[in-house]
């Protein structure tokens, strides 16, 4: 028996079909067939998946092939410590962005965002900095608020501050 | 059908759509010419929550224009720097890129572009050919016959999923559970809502897209923080003389793009394992590959980008007809007809018979025009390959964000982005295949449709039907050849040792 993070993967998607069948238990017979259907299924597929994780039963490279044929293959050279890390930063880049679209408002975190990581995540000089900031005000601004006419939210600051 | 043929044609030949389609093969030899071959499914993610704004027929330009280019742009990056262009374009290097150390680079690629026009133009009139015949026989299904069709489409993918069916098949339902998230349309029941009423429209797929393919895109770039990290091989040698070689070899090249059909007409198989299977055939079938395939052979060459390029023809078919994905990018591409009000399977044929012209003269031309820009830019563009990490990353974050943010205009839309994306991560580093969570959840609607009126109709006698009957048959003869197709070891190390 061999406790991995990949069992933990697995162990979630069990989960996530017992609660999808717990909770349709008191829908009417229509609206809980579709997921009960599938969550079923999911529950019976997901044991066995762990029990194949535990075990080591049917090994996942067996045949040879240890990509995924409909997916991309990661191949990752790089201590896990770098990988963390690394992906740590984008994901916090990524609530950074929820953050300043909630605050400043779409029109200013976007090319913000842009010029921060260009410039001090990817180290760009600034004529290249300022115009891929400048190419993202444009999409932002023109393309869509104008050309596509749709307008984005502004951002609760401007409200407080009383001018928006 | 004559008719509808010639308004196609028309519609094709208008400034939008055939702007559209311009701007559709800009992008498409630019994913598909960046390091690691940033590819279709990630131009569709990034692009569908905006085409969808514009008319269906100009929308379908731009994403087959990607579509059909992609699958010729990917010859650059095997060639000029041993790195697949894509999903599609692993088997070139095997005899690519030892053409281009060779000195024959410019060979390599005229050879490959020749090629794949070809292929496109031999797709995109099987499926001008298919259309009259199946359109009769689409219409007679009923919902029992076209729940078996989605269910096809949905366990193929999972099914193909490497040495790892099961996580295929659970990463499959969970996207059909994820497709019951919000307002039960037969009842009225809020299911899995979680109090929230942003979700009462279910969960947008194109967060979901963006999520798990866009972000973790972005994410590997990021990680690596590299583009490629060889020097390109010298971009010397004789384009003519590849276009000459790819007319002499006229036969492997109409042998290669009739099997790219046949691939492309199975659900799951698609363009990962397409050019294994023509590098295969032409290993087997030609005179003399025993002792020159793998050395530098332009038939190598020529095999994958011919059965590549003629494949998107082929899983159009399955896709308009049947409403079944042929491939997973053809799945987004789905759910791009269906956010505009356009089911494909039997009411597209019946309904937007001219919109399926449209498509089959959009891959024409961009065979043609997207080979042509291939085969005169070819200097610009292998300079492309070196683009770095710093400029794509934050392109594709923002892309990212405006497609999702652009869906409801709520901050819930960047958190749910952010979710999925961590979602996407953790399948893709786990090797919990995505596609399938996907595809499930452009099916899944219309599988609970159907799934509902079978039931209420027929009861269980609905597997009895002769039609169930012989698409079931179809079903487990397609599931047989697709696991005998499914590349061999040997094939797979190559892949990582070229």
């Amino acid at each position: 028996m061999k406790l991995a993070a990949t069992s933990a993967i697995t162990f979630a998607f069990l989960l996530f079909f017992i609660v999808t069948v717990a909770l349709a238990q008191g829908w009417p017979f229509v609206a809980r067939l579709f997921p009960w259907t599938i969550g079923i299924a999911g529950i019976i597929l997901g044991v066995i998946q762990l029990y194949r994780d535990l075990t080591g039963w049917w090994p996942e490279n067996e045949g040879g092939a240890s990509g995924l044929q409909v997916d991309e293959v990661v191949e990752n050279r790089l201590p896990l410590s770098v990988e963390v890390r690394r992906a740590g930063v984008l994901f916090g880049m990524l609530a950074g962005i929820a953050l300043a679209v909630w605050s400043l408002g779409f029109s200013v975190a976007m090319p913000a965002f842009v010029l921060a990581y260009m410039r001090f995540e990817g180290r760009e000089s600034w004529p290249i900095v300022l115009l891929m900031t400048g190419i993202t005000i444009l999409f932002v601004t023109v393309f869509f608020e104008q050309f596509l006419e749709i307008p984005w939210p502004e951002g609760v600051i401007w409200h407080w501050l009383g001018i928006d | 059908m004559i008719e509808a043929a010639l308004s196609g044609l028309n519609t094709t030949l208008t400034l939008p759509v055939f702007v559209a389609m311009l701007v559709g093969i800009g992008i498409g030899t630019f994913v598909a010419v960046t390091p690691q071959g940033l590819g279709t499914p990630l131009a569709y993610a990034l692009l569908i929550p905006i085409v969808i704004q514009f008319d269906p027929a100009v929308a379908v330009a731009i994403l087959l224009g990607i579509g059909q280019v992609t699958n010729t742009g990917n010859t650059f990056l095997p060639v000029l720097l041993s790195v697949p262009g894509g999903a599609g374009a692993q088997a070139i290097i095997l005899d690519g890129y030892p053409m281009g150390r060779r000195g024959e680079a410019r060979r390599a690629l005229g050879a490959g572009f020749t090629a794949s026009i070809v292929g496109g133009l031999f797709g995109a009139l099987v499926l001008a050919v298919f259309m009259p015949i199946a359109r009769p026989m689409v219409l007679a299904m009923g919902s029992p016959e076209l729940l078996i069709l989605t269910l096809w489409g949905i366990s193929m993918v999972a099914l193909l999923a490497g040495p790892q069916p099961i996580k295929g098949l659970m990463s499959g339902a969970l996207g059909l559970v994820l497709t019951a998230v919000g307002m039960d349309p037969n009842t009225a029941i809020p299911r899995y809502m979680l109090g929230l009423p942003y979700l009462i429209d279910g969960i947008p797929v194109t967060i979901v897209a963006l999520g798990i393919f866009a972000i973790p895109a972005a994410l590997d770039l990021a990680i690596r923080k590299s583009g490629v990290e060889e020097e390109p091989v010298p971009l010397v040698g004789s384009l003519f003389e590849g276009v000459s070689d790819t007319f002499r070899e006229w036969w492997l090249v109409l042998r290669c793009s009739a099997l790219g059909v046949w691939i492309g007409f199975i659900p799951g198989l698609g363009s990962q394992v397409a050019d294994w299977i023509a590098y295969a055939h032409a290993a087997q079938s030609c005179k003399g590959a025993g002792d020159s395939f793998g050395k530098g052979d332009v038939r190598g060459v020529i095999s994958c980008d011919s059965t590549n390029s003629s494949r998107e023809g082929g899983s159009l078919i399955p896709t308009v007809t049947f409403g079944v994905p042929g491939s997973f990018t053809l799945g987004l591409f789905m759910l791009a007809l269906i956010m505009m009000g356009i089911t494909p399977g039997p009411s597209m044929l019946k309904d937007h018979l001219d919109l399926i012209w449209v498509m089959i003269w959009v891959l024409t031309f961009s065979a043609i025009i997207g080979g042509m820009i291939c085969l005169v830019l070819i200097n610009p563009l292998a300079k492309l390959a070196t683009l770095r990490y710093s400029v794509l990353v934050p392109l594709i974050v923002m892309m990212s964000c405006v497609g999702a943010y652009a869906t409801t205009r709520n901050v819930m839309d960047l958190i749910l982005l952010m979710l999925f994306s961590v979602i996407g991560y953790l399948m893709r580093r786990f090797a919990y295949p995505r596609p399938p969570l996907l595809l499930a959840m452009v099916l899944g609607p219309l599988m609970e449709k159907y799934l509902f009126i079978s039931v209420r109709a027929y009861g269980l006698d609905l597997v009895t039907r002769p039609g169930v009957l012989i698409l079931l048959a179809f079903v487990i003869t397609s599931f047989i050849f697709a696991m005998w197709s499914r590349p061999q070891p040997s094939q797979t190390a190559v892949k990582e040792h070229p």
